[in-house]
């Protein structure tokens, strides 16, 4: 920062930025899709494996792998491994190409609305299983 | 000022790992949104890559580190059944089923539970992807708005999941901690 200098009251100062140009290689906007999507898709999974818990009761009991987690630990970890599996797959596929970044990203974004809306007690309680 | 062992974890995981992510939220996203070669120069964009790339890891690290305690390790002590016959005063060590014992706290667990149980789970898994488009972007970042855009939204739901599951934790731990 450059003050103007012996004046008793600085009007102005003036503030000069250094201008640099960087140059790197650019990387391919596959993997980046592939992120959204393996998101996506895990947070849909998720959004949707909570009602369908509620829902189907023999479900619920496939999930059941832990009795301390109970169901739980199943409507996570379907999802969590899902992530990291078509992340790996699309993310090996899609390495150096690129892709519509923008389906990508929409369908990231749609996947986590059915994650929040799935995850809602109100929502996925309206699905609880009563036996007639 | 004693901590029983399942006290000293409901900590660890909620006022551990958890809160590092949640206030580590700002920075992080502030760091974001500054990627833009309108905004700071090449040797900013320098600068913060490096604290943006340990940040972001940091908090996917963290993130994973809260839900994996929380369901694994304090879920099972939330949420274990205590003997037939059990009412009163002796339910306070059975958390969930001192909750619905009662119309004025079921809610606690029937909406509050139910939601960060579950919703949480969406935190870690968003904030991997925006790790990893930190990282592997780098400063390119700046030259890439969509992505860059995408890796905010994934942050931003990221950080509200926790935020829900952080705030239900600290209330329900007050209405029936787990002792």
């Amino acid at each position: 920062m450059q003050k103007v200098a012996n004046t008793p009251v600085a009007n102005r100062v003036e503030i000069k930025t250094v201008a640099e140009d960087m140059a790197l290689a650019d990387v391919a906007n596959g993997p980046a899709a592939a992120s959204f999507i393996a998101g996506g898709v895990a947070s849909a999974v998720l959004g949707l494996i909570i009602p369908l818990a509620e829902a189907i009761p023999a479900f619920k009991t496939f999930l059941t792998w832990d009795k301390g987690v109970g169901p739980l630990i199943g409507k996570v970890l379907i999802p969590s491994a899902l992530f990291f599996i078509v992340f790996a797959v699309l993310g090996v596929l899609w390495k150096d190409k690129n892709t519509n970044i923008r389906t990508a990203l929409t369908v990231g974004i749609v996947g986590l609305i059915i994650g929040l809306i799935g995850s809602f007690p109100p929502v996925f309680e309206a699905f609880t299983y009563t036996a007639k | 000022m004693e901590v029983t062992t399942k006290e000293l974890w409901t900590l660890v995981h909620g006022m551990g790992f958890g809160a590092i992510f949640l206030l580590a939220f700002g920075g992080g996203l502030a760091g974001l949104y500054s990627l833009r070669p309108e905004l700071v120069t090449v040797t900013g964009i320098k600068e913060r890559m490096k604290r943006l790339n340990i940040g972001m890891w940091v908090m996917a690290v963290v993130v994973w580190l809260t839900v994996i305690t929380g369901t694994f390790i304090v879920y099972p002590w939330y949420r274990a059944a205590p003997p037939a016959g059990t009412v009163g005063a002796a339910l306070e060590a059975f958390p969930r089923y001192f909750l619905l014992a009662s119309k004025t706290t079921a809610e606690w667990h029937t909406f509050g539970m139910e939601w960060k149980e579950h919703v949480a789970w969406l935190a870690p898994i968003a904030a991997t992807i925006v790790a990893f488009l930190t990282t592997y972007y780098g400063p390119r970042l700046a030259v890439h708005p969509e992505i860059r855009r995408g890796a905010a939204i994934f942050f931003i739901v990221a950080f509200l999941a926790a935020a829900i599951a952080g705030a239900f934790g600290a209330f329900i731990t007050k209405a029936a901690p787990i002792i």
